[in-house]
């Protein structure tokens, strides 16, 4: 499974990058591609590219405040769920993205 | 710029004398106003505990990130206190905190470069090992090269 996605939270300086990094560890461990783009205090950093994008399976936005250039994800199913959770439970968090998409293609 | 620089012992109590989440974030307020980081104490401090009352700053296994985003902050910067007895702090896994990395940030003239150190920072902070290696740090100087080899690892490999 390949995830692109995006974390943002309110002052921009912990929680968005630490948001990334679970993400990331997460998915290594897991066996999935995960790409995560940061908008905090320092701007939008580690810049999704388009093939990211159109590779991507699903878009997932870990954020408490509003993420700019959601325009790239259209047509892409689009997960969104508080910073927090993806630093609290990014395991459980992946493998639900994972089993819904399963379900779906299953349909 | 190094991230001694921005770690600098000065900055970090490992054994804070604090017993609540209003003592440590004191504390580590006034370590950053003794050393001309911040302009006002009061200023910063309720900046920290407004961004308190929006979210967890308990970021799990014992460790809080509390940070605030103000104008008295003349350089960004960061305070580390470490207490024995955990004190109740709202966490994401309803722990109470024993280590805490309070992070101050201007409003203008950010230095992204130091952002970008305060993000590597929050970074590494996320790996259990890492965590558990300053948890247990004798010393103020075990401590620092304990973060400075995991920081200088993060940083080599995730310089973008």
């Amino acid at each position: 499974m390949k995830i692109v996605g995006i974390t943002s939270c309110t002052v921009g300086i912990a929680h968005t990058y630490m948001a990334r990094e679970k993400l990331i560890s997460t998915g290594k461990k897991l066996g999935f591609d995960v790409e995560i783009e940061t908008q905090g205090s320092g701007g939008v950093e580690y810049n999704l590219n388009e093939s990211d994008i159109s590779n991507a399976d699903v878009v997932l936005i870990a954020s408490d405040v509003v993420v700019s250039g959601k325009e790239r994800f259209i047509g892409k199913p689009i997960v969104e769920v508080p910073v927090s959770a993806a630093i609290k439970t990014p395991e459980s968090l992946l493998l639900k993205i994972e089993k819904t998409l399963k379900e779906k293609k299953g349909e | 710029m190094n991230i001694l620089e921005m770690i600098k012992p000065s900055q970090i109590d490992l054994e804070m004398k604090a017993g609540t989440k209003d003592e440590v974030i004191h504390h580590l307020t006034h370590m950053l106003y003794e050393n001309d980081k911040i302009s006002s104490e009061k200023k910063f401090y309720d900046n920290v505990f407004y961004r308190e009352s929006v979210g967890e700053t308990g970021m799990g296994n014992y460790i809080a990130i509390p940070h605030g985003e103000s104008d008295a902050v003349k350089e960004v910067s960061v305070a580390i206190g470490r207490v024995i007895e955990p004190v109740e702090w709202e966490s994401l896994d309803d722990l109470p905190v024993r280590l805490i990395f309070m992070l101050a940030v201007p409003i203008e003239n950010k230095n992204n470069v130091h952002i970008k150190m305060l993000s590597q920072l929050a970074s590494i902070l996320t790996y259990e090992d890492i965590q558990n290696e300053l948890m247990n740090s004798v010393s103020k100087e075990d401590f620092i090269n304990c973060f400075f080899k995991h920081f200088n690892q993060y940083a080599s490999e995730n310089n973008n």
